[in-house]
């Protein structure tokens, strides 16, 4: 019954040595291409490329029936393979022990702010996310998707890829590694826009910035203790009178100006969108000590009474009067507004500067005429607000588990080697919160991670906040349910590699011997037995 | 000459060489650290005569006292042709004076700013880097920061000048810099030796509450082990040759003395950096040598093949040039860890797991490496071909358990440390490459496809495989691809060892008496 079982073509096929030979040549040279597309392009591309494809992973089950089929067909137990049997299952519990990491386990980060709580795990899986607000829910909903993990653009536009309420919604495309295109496309008729986009560089440094009355978080840019605002054209006319008039606020609307001599008749911020109109701190400009303004096609630049203003455009450039800055205006852009295309460029060893975005098209199962079509990208939350009333909001993102905990950084800690500013050791001082009651602290640092719940979480790395001074902590965070096999699988295979290399010599000397006396010489063909030591 | 006045006039003398000194993160004496500093700043730790204690000391009391001396500097090296370029000078130009430097200074940095947000893996921005680098070290050492020594004070005692009594228990150890004497006391060094010997004083007052590793560096230093044992294998190996196969006694004395030698080495760098010796390039290639002459020393006497010994030297011998020679390569300083690999039982089990499976690899290459050049040159005998074949499977069954073992601990290390057994990084999954080109030998052997013949040219093409793990992963993977090409030492050697190797095989298979032996068995 055996026998007839191992005489199987197909067996056979599976526990031949020449299938053996191929197959870890085969994934030989896929680690070799793995290792080298991570170095020409980056980690995570080498991942999708070759560690994650269909292809590797069939080579890997390839040889996992391979090594099964090689020690079936050896059975029944013969004692001279012994290290053969172990070695060989020692490896196919490595493998189950992976593909049960694969499966179940989860590798992911958490990234901790001071003073801030989370429970957000991050995989680095991409996710397509809708937020919306149901008629009659006061509550918003949310919806995720997941997005196909490879490398190359995916499209699929003829079908529905999935549903969000009464709509479908197709996936136009979607482009893992990606760079803007932007385009300027004309403002509807009777509304107005100004874009600026600015070069402002000195011997240390040297920086794009764009206004723009677009969006009102864009018509100031802070950089470091210099200002820049966007204002319309009346403002230069306008704060020299207000200094002169010691006002304490400038308001400006639609060429006028309005003054406000008294901190407390503060007005309400008008920010109304596109129209040229901003509530202006006089005291502000005064005292910031380095305000650059630009107005119209004025810029404006000073501190206190002292203040200066010159013509500039497309192609001009002031030189001000700090740190030997000079400030070029590269474009100048009125009444149209930035398109943004996405385009597939792979990552050349510089992953963090790409972005996935995905073309979407949202249609209405039953009134097709309901649709629209736009880019969602990974760099900010995309508002889409007129579908039939519904505020869609959409992003593609990282796949998230909520912990069933919440983690605090209570302080970050980094020593440096003595002498050097070279980190020497990163430690983080996490606060754990169960629930309001349930509060316990940990020290997270290098060899000494945190074991909670099912979770490990390992000290990763770093990094600095906006303000340039804050540290926040990356850990890893781990659950591998798949551990104790692969180590136990590790056991075997070394046990087995001994105990096979041990007898095997053994076995090789009696051979040799009985071969030299019985005068029959050494068969070149059968290698494995001539080559034997006396 | 104005540029030797202090050194004639004893300013600084060369027993300065054993004071204590901090940098780069650790304590080391004044030797070693001047050596260092001016093998980074100019490729070679002695200038215009000078010894590198010398030459540091009067560049750092160059400014301090600026009129009184005026001590060569360095030139410095630029091995980026786009650099040389950028810098301005002519062809073939290798270095750069570094006064000259200095002036391009704010321009360079400017400069390197734009290139690395461009593509931070450059080659070019990375050698410019290292101009700047060497610049600002220059620039440190003779302002006067560079040289930081210790004084012990009392906690809160703020002058250093009134030690009074330290307190033997409760002291506090300060770096000052040579520059902080001065400013803390304005009018009491007028000449350089007055300062000079305020730092030798304080230095060999405190030496004994800082470390003593700086004591035992020196004598390192001084005795230099890695260079004895080198003319130790040149005699060893010009004996076992000229003796053939008789006198072994001879050649067995000498094996010991360059094993006793090496272990001396490395027994010194454990105790001056208090790790195991197993985190650098360096300490990995004094490894596979030590390793592979143990290796080919038991081999030796458990199988009585002399065979072993000869080239276990060989392979000793290349590893010594290599970290006497190749210092572009591999870097002798001892350096403080990294976070990630501090007091780490996984980390020096594993790395020396496999750098000895290495060793036992590249013990069994030179063994096919000798075959193939031998046969070719007198061609060989089946009855040799089987006896080489022998030799060199023995090693590569002492590598296949070790490399096994090794790229296992290695996954139990990666568990340890960050939570993930197995994740693709290219260290770890070439080792397995290296592991598997090997399994394929021994499977294809196993069946027969890979005769005594066969064997040794696939043994050693088999050992590329090793080099790129092992060196490959280091100095061209990481270095990036999509750079422009490979500027960087190590580049060069794992191409030089790889066309070497194409090039014996060529030879072998076409050049040689072999010819047609491939096809016909045994």
């Amino acid at each position: 019954m055996w026998k007839r079982f191992c005489q199987l073509k197909i067996v056979r096929f599976f526990a031949s040595l020449k299938l053996a030979v191929c197959t870890i040549l085969a994934l030989v040279l896929l680690m070799v291409w793995g290792t080298f597309t991570e170095s020409y392009y980056s980690t995570e591309y080498a991942q999708r490329q070759v560690y994650l494809s269909p292809l590797f992973i069939g080579v890997e089950v390839f040889l996992f029936l391979n090594i099964l089929f090689a020690a079936l067909v050896r059975l029944p137990f013969k004692k001279r393979l012994t290290g053969f049997y172990i070695i060989h299952l020692g490896l196919l519990t490595i493998l189950i022990g992976a593909a049960v990491t694969a499966v179940y386990g989860i590798d992911g980060s958490i990234r901790l702010i001071p003073n801030d709580k989370t429970s957000a795990l991050i995989i680095k899986e991409p996710v397509f996310y809708a937020f919306y607000q149901p008629h009659g829910h006061l509550a918003s909903m949310e919806f995720s998707e997941k997005l196909p993990r490879t490398v190359k653009p995916y499209a699929n536009p003829s079908k529905p890829w999935t549903h969000i309420l009464d709509y479908d919604v197709y996936l136009e495309k979607f482009i893992p590694f990606a760079s803007p295109k932007f385009s300027w496309r004309d403002l509807p008729d009777g509304q107005s826009s100004l874009v600026v986009d600015l070069h402002l560089k000195n011997a240390m440094a040297d920086q794009n910035i764009s206004l723009s009355t677009l969006n009102p978080d864009q018509m100031t840019q802070k950089l470091g203790p210099l200002t820049l605002k966007l204002m319309p054209d009346v403002t230069v006319e306008c704060l020299k009178k207000a200094i002169v008039r010691n006002a304490a606020y400038l308001y400006v609307q639609e060429g006028e100006c309005l003054y406000i001599s008294s901190e407390d008749e503060q007005p309400h911020a008008h920010t109304t969108g596109l129209a040229h109109t901003q509530l202006i701190s006089v005291r502000d400009i005064q005292e910031a000590p380095h305000v650059v303004f630009l107005a119209g096609q004025k810029i404006g630049f000073g501190k206190g009474q002292d203040w200066q203003f010159q013509t500039t455009g497309p192609g001009l450039s002031a030189e001000l009067p700090w740190m030997g800055f000079e400030l070029g205006v590269e474009q100048w852009i009125e009444n149209k507004y930035r398109h943004t295309e996405w385009f597939g460029n792979p990552p050349r060893g510089n992953e963090s500067q790409r972005h996935s975005a995905a073309l979407v098209t949202l249609k209405h199962r039953y009134k097709p005429k309901d649709a629209q079509t736009f880019w969602v990208d990974d760099t900010q939350v995309k508002s889409v607000a007129t579908l039939s009333g519904f505020n869609f909001e959409f992003m593609v993102g990282n796949r998230l588990i909520t912990l069933p905990f919440d983690l605090e950084l209570a302080r970050f800690k980094m020593d440096t080697n003595p002498g050097t500013t070279d980190p020497a050791s990163y430690e983080s001082f996490v606060t754990i919160k169960d629930d309001e009651s349930a509060e316990t602290t940990a020290h997270i640092y290098m060899n000494h991670p945190l074991k909670k719940a099912k979770y490990t979480f390992y000290q990763a790395s770093y990094f600095v906040l906006d303000d340039g001074q804050t540290f926040g902590s990356v850990l890893s965070v781990n659950h591998d349910p798949g551990r104790w096999i692969k180590y136990a699988g590790s056991l075997l295979l070394v046990a087995g590699i001994v105990i096979h290399f041990s007898l095997r010599s053994f076995y090789k000397r009696k051979k040799f011997y009985e071969a030299e006396f019985s005068q029959g010489g050494l068969h070149p063909a059968r290698a494995g037995v001539s080559w034997s030591h006396g | 000459m104005a540029d030797r006045v202090l050194a004639e006039d004893g300013v600084c003398p060369a027993e300065l060489e054993s004071l204590p000194v901090l940098g780069q993160g650790r304590v080391k004496p004044l030797r070693v650290h001047a050596k260092e500093m001016l093998r980074f700043i100019s490729g070679s730790s002695r200038l215009k005569g000078l010894q590198a204690v010398q030459l540091y000391c009067e560049l750092s009391l160059s400014q301090l006292f600026s009129g009184e001396t005026s001590p060569p500097k360095p030139n410095l090296p630029v091995s980026h042709k786009k650099t040389q370029e950028y810098l301005g000078l002519k062809d073939g130009q290798k270095e750069i004076p570094f006064e000259e430097a200095r002036l391009k200074l704010q321009d360079m940095r400017a400069y390197a700013a734009v290139l690395e947000a461009r593509d931070g893996k450059d080659p070019f921005f990375k050698d410019l880097r290292q101009v700047i680098a060497r610049v600002e070290a220059v620039e440190s050492i003779l302002r006067g920061h560079d040289w930081k020594f210790p004084v012990v004070l009392n906690p809160d005692q703020i002058n250093p000048h009134e030690p009074a009594a330290v307190d033997p228990v409760n002291y506090e150890i300060r770096w000052l810099s040579v520059s902080d004497l001065p400013v803390i006391f304005p009018d009491e060094f007028e000449q350089p030796a007055e300062l000079v010997t305020a730092i030798a004083t304080a230095g060999q007052k405190y030496a004994h509450m800082i470390s003593n590793a700086h004591h035992v560096e020196l004598l390192y230093d001084k005795i230099s082990p890695f260079d004895w044992a080198m003319a130790a294998v040149l005699i060893t190996l010009a004996l076992s040759v000229i003796f053939k196969n008789r006198r072994v006694f001879w050649v067995w004395i000498g094996v010991g003395a360059v094993l006793l030698l090496e272990i001396t080495g490395v027994v010194f760098r454990v105790m001056i950096s208090g790790r195991g010796p197993v985190t650098n390039m360096y300490e990995t290639v004094m490894w596979v040598g030590l390793g592979g002459l143990v290796f080919a020393a038991a081999l030796a006497l458990f199988r009585k093949e002399w065979l072993y010994l000869k080239l276990g030297l060989a392979l000793n011998l290349c590893t010594l040039f290599m970290m006497r020679f190749a210092n572009g390569m591999l870097d002798p300083a001892i350096q403080p860890l990294v976070p990630v690999l501090r007091d780490n039982f996984w980390l020096s089990t594993h790395v020396t797991c496999v750098t000895i499976s290495y060793a036992a690899f590249a013990l069994g290459w030179m063994i096919a490496n000798f075959y193939l050049v031998k046969s070719a040159v007198r061609g060989m005998q089946p009855a040799e071909t089987r006896r080489f074949g022998m030799l060199c499977y023995d090693c590569i069954k002492i590598g296949v358990v070790l490399l096994a073992a090794g790229v296992i601990l290695g996954g139990v290390w990666a568990d340890y440390s960050w939570g993930r057994f197995w994740g693709w990084d290219p260290k770890e999954t070439w080792a397995l490459v290296a592991l598997l080109c090997y399994m394929v030998i021994l499977h294809g052997r196993y069946a027969g496809w890979i005769t005594p013949r066969r064997f040794m040219p696939v043994t050693a093409f088999a050992f590329l495989s090793v080099i790129m793990a092992w060196f490959g992963v280091n100095y061209i993977l990481a270095t990036g691809l999509h750079s422009y090409g490979f500027s960087e030492g190590g580049a060069f050697f794992i191409a030089g060892v790889t066309g070497l190797q194409l090039l014996i095989l060529v030879f072998y298979f076409v050049g040689g008496k072999s010819r047609g032996g491939f096809k016909t068995r045994p």
